[in-house]
């Protein structure tokens, strides 16, 4: 994540997030304003990416803090602050949106509209983004395995961790995304399988259950 | 079936940012399609992460402060449970020492009436002995004071030991005055 550390307090910038946690632990308000400087940019662009509400991926980032100061106790030294913070962000969101029942997102339909082929592929080119349609496309568990890998530049075992699962889920998790988007993208300007693409997600299947 | 173990070793090595296998490579050489597969996952790769951050609306300031106004309302919030519970769990023990006092106080009574009763109802209370043996009772019902109070004392913390000394010192107190009271027949009017 670019520029992820805010010049709000700058010399703090060396200390580990797990002194950070011990300090903020030991009941230091600013330890944990120093954790929030670091990843409340995260939150919100994972949120916001996964449900394009922005009044929602403010209220439930102010509500992941929160509730990660409440729970300050329960993390663990050794374990990872950030995994930590994805996994109540995702729950968070997930459960405000089991209750919801909605999101503001709706895919474009580009090709219904009666426009020139043309016109379509160019409008397509500049509104539709990556995330936009992995969005749209994919499921939670899928987007948001895209999203730590790819946003949060996380290794296989701290998605593993954030998402509470194995790191060869998470490989067939980033394997899938990446095909299904693949496979959605054929036609543009990117050169995406063809033919092979519509078979590698049994043939990966195949090989995963072996 | 081969392109398909290909494959899989393609999206590993993606995942693991390690290069190509040797045989992987060699297989794509003569794989049209498994070269077409890999092309494409790295495509689809080089957007996810070019564009993660791109457009994302900016809205930082505000979600800072709000989220640090909210987590000093959850510290002031704790703080105010911690003291009410605090308080709420110091009401009994303020009213332990005189509770303790009154029982002290009642088992005393009950216990002179028994050892010294009446002669009748509303009559004159007889005290036999003269005016030392009845100091040397009272001491002795002083000394039982002091050992119910550093028993009680015992259970409960040290102001309220302190609290219990204070009480029989009062007790104390008071003995030697109605002993000053005592009339030198060793008689006590009993006024109810």
């Amino acid at each position: 994540m670019p520029d992820m550390v805010s010049n709000r307090s700058g010399s703090r910038a060396a200390t580990s997030d797990s002194e950070l946690v011990c300090e903020a632990q030991a009941g230091s308000l600013s330890s944990f304003e120093e954790l929030v400087s670091r990843y409340e940019r995260g939150i919100f662009g994972f949120l916001v990416r996964r449900y394009g509400n922005v009044a929602d991926a403010t209220d439930l980032t102010q509500s992941t803090f929160v509730k990660a100061f409440r729970c300050l106790h329960q993390q663990r030294s050794g374990s990872s602050f950030k995994s930590w913070l994805f996994t109540i962000a995702r729950n968070l969101a997930i459960s405000h949106y089991r209750s919801v029942r909605e999101t503001t997102y709706e895919v474009p339909d580009f090709v219904s509209d009666g426009m020139d082929p043309s016109m379509v592929l160019d409008r397509r080119e500049t509104t539709e983004t990556v995330w936009s349609v992995a969005r749209a496309l994919l499921p939670e568990a899928q987007f948001s395995a895209l999203w730590l890998r790819y946003g949060e530049d996380m290794s296989l075992r701290e998605i593993g961790s954030a998402m509470r699962r194995t790191e060869g889920h998470v490989k067939v998790l980033l394997h899938r995304g990446r095909a299904r988007l693949a496979r959605r993208f054929r036609g543009m300007n990117m050169n995406t399988g063809g033919a092979a693409l519509d078979r590698i997600e049994e043939a990966h299947d195949a090989v995963c259950r072996t | 079936m081969l392109c398909a173990v290909h494959r899989r070793r393609i999206s590993h090595a993606l995942d693991s940012d390690t290069g190509l296998p040797v045989a992987v490579e060699a297989h794509m050489r003569s794989c049209a399609d498994c070269r077409e597969y890999y092309e494409a996952m790295r495509g689809v790769e080089t957007r996810l992460a070019d564009e993660a951050w791109q457009g994302l609306p900016e809205a930082l300031d505000g979600l800072h402060s709000g989220i640090m106004s909210e987590v000093r309302s959850v510290t002031e919030q704790d703080a105010a449970e911690h003291a009410a519970v605090a308080r709420r769990s110091s009401l009994p023990l303020a009213w332990l020492p005189v509770a303790v006092a009154a029982v002290v106080v009642v088992v005393l009574g009950f216990a002179l009436w028994i050892r010294e009763p009446g002669t009748g109802s509303g009559g004159p209370v007889k005290v036999n002995g003269s005016g030392e043996q009845i100091a040397a009772r009272v001491g002795f019902y002083e000394e039982g004071v002091r050992n119910a109070v550093s028993g009680a004392g015992k259970a409960i913390d040290g102001p309220l030991e302190r609290e219990m000394a204070d009480l029989g010192r009062d007790l104390a107190a008071t003995a030697d005055f109605l002993l000053g009271c005592l009339p030198g027949d060793g008689s006590v009017r009993n006024d109810g």
